[in-house]
C-alpha cells in the first residue's frame, strides 16, 4: 500500500481551518502530524497511488485547505504502468 | 507484527519524518530519510524533470527503485517535491520500455544487435560526415552533451549539433549575452526568500516550477508580505495566488517593459547612481542588425523610449494605464526588493531576445539588481538546459565554456584542450534546430543538405513547431535516415529508421546543471532493462567505430582516440566496449576534462569529487586559501562574487563594451508575425500542465499522473464556446494555416483564457498541437514562437 507524506497549508480563517483539521482527523486514511503555523504534516496510506492521487485532489478541494505539497512517497507495491495509447 | 505491517509502520514513520522536516525549517538538515529498513539503500539524485533542480533521495531495494523522498539536505527544495517529482521513480518502469536496438526494414522495426546498430550509424556518417547532424537536449547530462560536442566539433569538424533547448531558452541566452556579455542569471533561488515583490512575466510557476513557487506561498503562510504580480495572457493557478493580475495581449510584454522604462525616465525615478556607474545604452543598428547592436547615448535612448507612453502601451499590450503606473511605481521604490521570473512565455517569442533584454533593462535602470531579492531571473524547463546546453555549449554556434566556433581564439583553445591539430574545428556555425530539421525534411534534390540525424533524449516529432513542415515530411524519403535513442516509443520513433534503447536517470551516472547555476552529480543506482545502454556510451562507441573505419578525426594529434581514458595504473580502458564502460567512471573523466574549459567566462567548476559530496554547487566555484571550494550566489555583486575586485559594489566583468558596464537596451515593438483574422479568429497559446513533463513520454507512463490528466484539451472562454455552440467535451478541430489537431473543449479548466484566445497543452502524443503552430522565430536566438498564432475552431459532428 502506498504511503505518502504531505504538507497542507490551511487557510487564514480560523473557523474554516479548524473545520478542515476536524475533517482530516476523522479520515482513517490520514494520520495528522505536527503543525507549524498554518502548515500541518499529514501521512496518507491508500490502496493504490491512484487512490492517493484522488485523496490529494479531495484534500486540495477541501474548504480550509489552501495548498498541498508532497514530501515523500513509497510506492513499492504499485504495479508498473504504461501510458494510455502510447505509440509503438 | 507481520513483516508487511512492520514495513508499513516504518514507511509511515519515514513519510511523517519527511513531511515534518519539510514543515519545520529547523529539521531541514536532519540527514537521511528516517527508515531503517535493512534492505533499502538511499542515495541522492537531482529530479529527472524540470530545471528547478530539486534533489530527491532514491530508495533502492533488490535492484529496483521503490521509494522517493524529498532531500532535506538540498537547498533547492528543502525536502519538498511536486507531484511529478514524487513519482519520478516510476518513470523507469513503464511496461513498454525499449530494450533492444530496432532497425526499420520495410514497415517493420526488427531487432538487431548493438554491434550492428553502431556499425549502421558509423557507416552512415562516414559516407557523408558533413550531411550528418546530432540533435540532443537539455536532458543530456553534462558528460553526454560534452561527448556529443567533442565528437561533432572536435572529431567530425561538423557543427550541425543543436539541442531542443533552442526551442526552450535560446532567447534567454541571447538576452543575457546582449545585456551582460555572458550567459545565465546573476542571482539565484535565494532571491525568492528575500524579495518583497515577485513579478511573473508570462510565467506560471505554480504549475511549472511548483517547488519554487511554494517558497513564496510558504513565506506568506509564515506571515511575511510578498506581493505577487502575474502578467499573463490567461488566468492560471499562479493568478489564483496573485495580488494583481495584469492580462496582456499576446506580445504585450515588449510594450509593458518599454512602458515601465519610459515612465521611470519621464518621472526621473530611475537609479541615477547605479546607471551612471554600471550601465551603458544600446540599440539595434538601422540595418544589418547584430546581437551586439550599437552604442547609443542616454539622450538618444531617452528620445526613443519616450514614445512608449501609457496610452500607447495600453493600446499595444492591453493593460490599463493605472496598472502600468503601478509597475513603474514599484520599480521606482528602492526600499523594495523585486524579483522578476520568466520562462517560455518570454522566450518562445519572435521578439524573445528583445523582451529578455528589456526586462533586464528594467531591473538595471531602476537599480533593482544584485541585492538579495532584486533579480531578473529566467527559469529553465529542462534539468540541464543550463549545465549541458548553455555551459557545455551544445549549440550549433558554440563551444564549451561560453566559446564560439566563429572566434579563432576560442577554436584554438578547444583544439589545444582536446590535443587536436590546428584548424580541426570548423569556423562556420552549424544549422540551428529549425534549419536542421527543415534541411532534413527537404529532399536532397531540392537542396536539403542533411540526410542523417541522430536524436538523443528528446522528442522532436512532438515538440518541433509546424510539424507538417519540419518533421512529417520525412515520411517516404528513403534517403533520409533518422536514428533515435530513447527509453520509450515516442512520436519521434514512429518515423525512426533505427531505434536505440537508452538507459535513463539513475540507471546511469550523471551530472545536471539547473536554473541557478547549480551543478549536481549522481551515481548509477539500478541497471537499465534489457539491452538499454547509456547515451554517452553510444556516442563513444560510434566514435570508436568511426576510428576503426579510418575516419581521421577520431584521433588527436598524437594518434590517440578522441575519448582516450586510462585507469589509475595508466592502462587504456576500452570504454567503447559496453562490458568495460563502467570499469572506470567515464563521467568523472569527461567532467575533469571539460571543467578545464570553464574558466574563461568565469563559470569555474570544482573537481568532480566536490559534487559527489554536495547537493550541487553554484558556479563560479572557486578554491579558497584553505583548499575548500566556495560557490557563488550573486554574480557581479561585490559582497559575494570573488571576481569583483575588493571595494567595488558591482562589476559586469564580461561587459560587451569592455568597461564593466551592463547594457540597457532599446527595442522597437514590432507586431507578431501572424495575428487572428476573419478566417482564423483566435489566438493559440501552447504550454505545459502540472501533471506532465514536456511531451509526457515519462509522466504519461505513471498511472496516477496519467489518470489525473489523461488527455490534452483546448481551453476556450465560455462566451466563445457559447457563440460557437460548443459545450465541455465537444470535439473540435483546432486548425491553423499549417495543420490541425482534434481536441475536446474545456471551458471551465484550471486555465482561463480571455475571449478570442485558446490554450492547448503539448504533452499528449495522441493530439499533437504542433501540427498547427508556427515556426517563425526570433532573428537572434532562432527560437520559435509557440505562444501565438492564429487558429479557428471547427466542431466535429457526431
Amino acid at each position: 500500500m502506498p504511503v505518502s507524506g504531505i504538507v497542507l497549508t490551511l487557510t487564514e480563517d480560523r473557523v474554516r481551518r479548524e473545520d478542515a483539521l476536524r475533517h482530516l482527523a476523522a479520515d482513517g486514511r490520514l494520520e495528522v502530524g505536527p503543525a507549524e503555523g498554518r502548515r500541518v504534516a499529514v501521512v496518507l496510506v491508500t490502496e493504490s497511488l491512484a487512490d492517493g492521487r484522488d485523496l490529494c485532489e479531495a484534500l486540495i478541494d477541501l474548504p480550509g485547505v489552501d495548498q498541498l505539497e508532497v514530501a515523500y512517497v513509497a510506492a513499492e507495491d504499485e504495479p508498473a504502468s504504461t501510458a494510455e495509447g502510447a505509440s509503438t | 507484527m507481520s513483516t508487511a505491517t512492520n514495513r508499513r509502520t516504518l514507511l509511515k514513520a519515514a513519510a511523517m519524518s519527511a513531511a515534518v522536516a519539510a514543515l519545520r525549517p529547523g529539521l531541514l538538515h536532519a540527514g537521511e530519510p528516517a527508515t531503517d529498513l535493512p534492505s533499502l539503500t538511499w542515495a541522492k539524485a537531482p529530479c529527472r524533470f524540470c530545471g528547478t533542480g530539486c534533489h530527491v533521495q532514491v530508495g533502492v531495494e533488490a535492484g529496483r527503485v521503490v521509494a522517493i523522498a524529498g532531500d532535506r539536505e538540498a537547498e533547492v527544495n528543502k525536502g519538498l517535491l511536486c507531484v511529478k517529482g514524487y513519482h519520478v521513480g516510476m518513470v523507469l518502469y513503464g511496461k513498454d520500455r525499449l530494450t533492444q536496438p530496432l532497425l526499420r526494414r520495410g514497415d517493420q522495426h526488427v531487432p538487431i544487435s548493438w554491434d550492428e546498430a553502431i556499425d549502421v550509424i558509423a557507416r552512415r556518417i562516414v559516407r557523408a560526415p558533413e550531411r550528418f547532424a546530432f540533435y540532443g537536449s537539455g536532458q543530456w547530462t553534462i558528460p553526454e552533451g560534452y561527448a556529443a560536442q567533442k565528437l561533432m566539433k572536435g572529431g567530425l569538424s561538423n557543427n550541425h549539433i543543436d539541442p531542443n533547448a533552442r526551442l526552450c531558452m535560446a532567447s534567454a541566452v541571447t538576452g543575457f549575452l546582449a545585456t551582460y556579455g555572458v550567459d545565465e542569471p546573476a542571482g539565484c533561488y535565494d532571491d525568492l526568500d528575500a524579495c518583497d515583490v515577485v513579478i511573473c512575466w508570462g510565467n506560471n510557476p505554480a504549475e511549472m516550477h511548483p517547488v519554487l513557487f511554494s517558497r513564496i506561498v510558504d513565506r506568506r503562510s509564515r506571515g511575511q508580505r510578498v506581493r505577487l504580480i502575474d502578467i499573463g495572457t490567461r488566468r492560471t493557478r499562479t493568478t489564483d495566488q496573485a495580488d494583481n493580475y495584469l492580462e496582456m495581449k499576446p506580445h504585450g510584454d515588449v510594450a509593458i517593459a518599454l512602458g515601465i522604462l519610459a515612465l521611470l525616465r519621464a518621472q526621473g525615478s530611475w537609479d541615477r547612481s547605479f546607471v551612471d556607474k554600471h550601465c551603458a545604452f544600446r540599440a539595434l543598428q538601422a540595418e544589418n542588425t547584430t546581437l551586439q547592436g550599437e552604442a547609443i547615448t542616454f539622450e538618444t535612448w531617452s528620445e526613443r523610449i519616450a514614445a512608449y507612453t501609457p496610452d500607447v502601451v495600453e493600446r499595444l499590450a492591453g493593460i490599463s494605464q493605472d496598472d502600468l503606473q503601478m509597475l513603474a511605481k514599484l520599480f521606482a521604490d528602492r526600499s523594495l526588493r523585486i524579483t522578476s521570473l520568466w520562462c517560455m512565455g518570454v522566450n518562445q517569442h519572435t521578439m524573445g531576445t528583445a523582451v529578455n533584454s528589456l526586462i533586464h533593462g528594467v531591473h538595471l535602470f531602476s537599480g533593482h539588481f544584485g541585492r538579495p531579492g532584486d533579480a531578473p531571473t529566467s527559469l529553465t524547463g529542462q534539468p540541464s538546459a543550463c549545465g549541458t546546453v548553455r555551459e557545455v555549449g551544445t549549440l550549433a554556434h558554440a563551444l564549451p565554456g561560453g566559446r564560439l566556433v566563429a572566434k579563432p581564439e576560442h577554436r584554438a583553445q578547444c583544439e589545444e584542450a582536446w590535443n587536436l591539430p590546428e584548424g580541426r574545428i570548423n569556423p562556420k556555425p552549424g544549422h540551428h534546430t529549425v534549419k536542421m530539421w527543415e534541411q532534413f525534411t527537404t529532399p536532397a534534390a531540392d537542396g536539403g543538405d542533411i540526410d542523417t540525424i541522430f536524436v538523443q533524449v528528446t522528442n522532436p516529432g512532438q515538440t518541433l513547431p509546424n510539424l507538417p513542415l519540419l518533421f512529417d515530411r520525412k515520411q517516404g524519403q528513403d534517403d533520409k535516415f533518422l536514428i533515435v535513442a530513447d527509453a520509450y516509443p515516442t512520436a519521434t520513433t514512429r518515423l525512426a529508421d533505427l531505434i536505440l534503447p537508452a538507459a535513463m536517470w539513475v540507471e546511469k551516472n550523471g551530472i545536471f546543471g539547473n536554473s541557478e547555476r547549480r551543478t549536481q552529480q549522481w551515481f548509477k543506482m539500478v541497471d537499465p532493462p534489457g539491452q538499454a545502454r547509456d547515451d554517452c556510451w553510444m556516442t563513444i562507441a560510434i566514435a570508436h567505430r568511426l576510428l576503426e573505419l579510418g575516419h581521421p578525426g577520431m584521433k588527436d594529434k598524437d594518434g590517440r582516440f578522441l575519448f582516450h581514458v586510462e585507469d589509475e595504473q595508466g592502462n587504456v580502458v576500452p570504454i567503447w566496449q559496453w562490458e568495460h564502460y563502467y570499469d572506470v567512471n567515464v563521467d568523472k573523466a569527461l567532467f575533469e576534462e571539460y571543467r578545464q574549459l570553464t574558466r574563461m567566462k568565469h563559470k569555474d567548476l570544482a573537481p568532480y569529487e566536490e559534487y559527489v559530496k554536495a547537493r550541487g554547487l553554484r558556479w563560479p566555484v572557486v578554491q579558497q586559501p584553505d583548499g575548500s571550494w566556495r560557490e557563488t550566489r550573486f554574480r557581479f555583486s561585490g559582497f559575494d562574487d570573488p571576481y569583483v575586485a575588493d571595494g567595488e559594489d558591482f562589476d559586469f566583468y564580461h561587459s560587451t563594451t569592455g568597461d564593466g558596464r551592463a547594457q540597457i537596451w532599446f527595442h522597437e515593438y514590432t507586431p507578431p508575425p501572424e495575428v487572428p483574422d476573419e478566417e482564423y479568429p483566435f489566438w493559440l497559446c501552447t504550454g505545459r500542465v502540472l501533471e506532465h513533463w514536456h511531451t509526457g513520454t515519462m509522466t504519461r507512463r505513471v498511472a496516477p499522473l496519467a489518470s489525473a490528466m489523461p488527455t490534452a484539451y483546448v481551453e476556450v472562454h465560455p462566451e466563445d464556446a457559447k457563440a460557437l455552440g460548443l459545450v465541455d467535451g465537444n470535439l473540435v478541430y483546432v486548425e491553423s494555416r499549417r495543420g490541425r489537431v482534434e481536441l475536446p473543449v474545456w471551458t471551465r479548466g484550471r486555465g482561463r483564457p480571455p475571449q478570442g484566445s485558446v490554450f492547448v497543452p503539448f504533452f499528449d502524443e495522441m493530439r499533437l498541437v504542433n501540427e498547427a503552430t508556427l515556426h517563425a522565430h526570433d532573428p537572434f536566438s532562432k527560437q520559435p514562437d509557440y505562444k501565438k498564432c492564429a487558429v479557428r475552431l471547427r466542431r466535429i459532428q457526431g
